[in-house]
């Protein structure tokens, strides 16, 4: 692939993971601007070593891992708390069903809620995992741990997550 | 630890597909016999699809916009420099060699400005082989300012 076509496959995928990332630096930091700089500046750093990272899951992967990083330093030297009360009430999509929607809103909100209230470590692994749709693969590179320590925290936190909300039902 | 211990601890993976063939196939046998596990899985499976349909904001349309911008700028910066620098060459190489044939000028002033010239140019490649080689060893090269 010549260079010219290389660097338009990698600025195509960095708009995809970039504008997922965002949703991920949100859950991090839980702030608009602090999200969008930190998703600018690893999109930026993927950039830099394009000639190093295949295109696909190892960018991806690589791409989680930088943003990851840099949301931790905004949240050590902006003091941000994680569960810091500033929930953005979800788009409105427009209402076909008025009565289905509402329940499925409210049960919405109440996982949001749960995820909210776990610990930073299991509400991490289950939104890569589920929302990110990473693999246990991308999930061990991007948490540094071993894919057996992935599946084994993942499983707990699914126990947990599932407890919480019957429990809440 | 019974039987839908041991299953249960693999229930998470079995959902996402990431146990080996033979794991699979126990917890795949075990599900179809216990009501109770088979909860618990469904359960799973139901949580996966509510996380994945949750919604976060997103960043609007105009800032995503100005973000990639900067990386369209950057992909075709690289272009423009090899352009000008190319077309630079060409015609500085060209002035150089008018002027270093030219018989109207007298022969010493050709050399020494030809010289000069020459003088410029080696000091502009010993300052760049430096700098190309210091930040060849500039382990802080990619530390954003």
């Amino acid at each position: 692939m010549q260079n010219g076509e290389a660097d338009v496959e990698v600025l195509r995928l960095l708009d995809s993971v970039g504008r997922r990332g965002f949703a991920f630096a949100w859950q991090m930091l839980r702030n608009h601007d602090d999200a969008l700089d930190a998703v600018q500046a690893s999109m930026m750093a993927a950039w830099r070593n394009r000639k190093r990272l295949r295109p696909g899951p190892e960018l991806r992967g690589w791409f989680y891992r930088v943003l990851r990083n840099r949301c931790i330093d905004v949240m050590r030297s902006r003091r941000v708390q994680r569960a810091a009360p500033l929930e953005v009430d979800p788009p409105d999509r427009g209402a076909s069903d008025p009565a289905h929607d509402a329940a499925r809103r409210e049960e919405l909100d109440r996982l949001r809620r749960v995820l909210r209230q776990m610990p930073d470590e299991m509400r991490e692994i289950v939104l890569l995992r589920d929302f990110h749709d990473l693999s246990y693969a991308e999930i061990a590179g991007v948490l540094d741990i071993p894919t057996g320590t992935v599946m084994s925290r993942l499983h707990r936190a699914r126990s947990t997550l599932r407890e919480q909300m019957l429990a809440k039902e | 630890m019974n039987a839908c211990d041991v299953v249960q601890e693999k229930l998470s993976a079995y959902l996402d597909g990431e146990l080996t063939q033979q794991d699979g196939q126990k917890v795949d046998v075990h599900l179809r016999e216990c009501d109770r596990c088979r909860r618990v899985f469904e359960d799973f499976r139901r949580l996966r699809a509510d996380v994945k349909d949750l919604e976060y904001p997103e960043p609007s349309e105009a800032e995503w916009s100005s973000v990639m911008a900067g990386f369209t700028f950057k992909a075709t910066r690289g272009l423009g420099w090899l352009l000008w620098i190319g077309a630079a060459a060409v015609l500085v190489g060209y002035g150089i060699y008018a002027f270093a044939t030219d018989e109207t000028v007298k022969a010493f002033e050709r050399v020494a400005v030809l010289a000069l010239l020459l003088g410029v140019v080696l000091v502009f490649l010993t300052v760049l082989a430096e700098r190309l080689k210091s930040y060849g060893h500039d382990k802080y090269k990619d530390v954003e300012k």
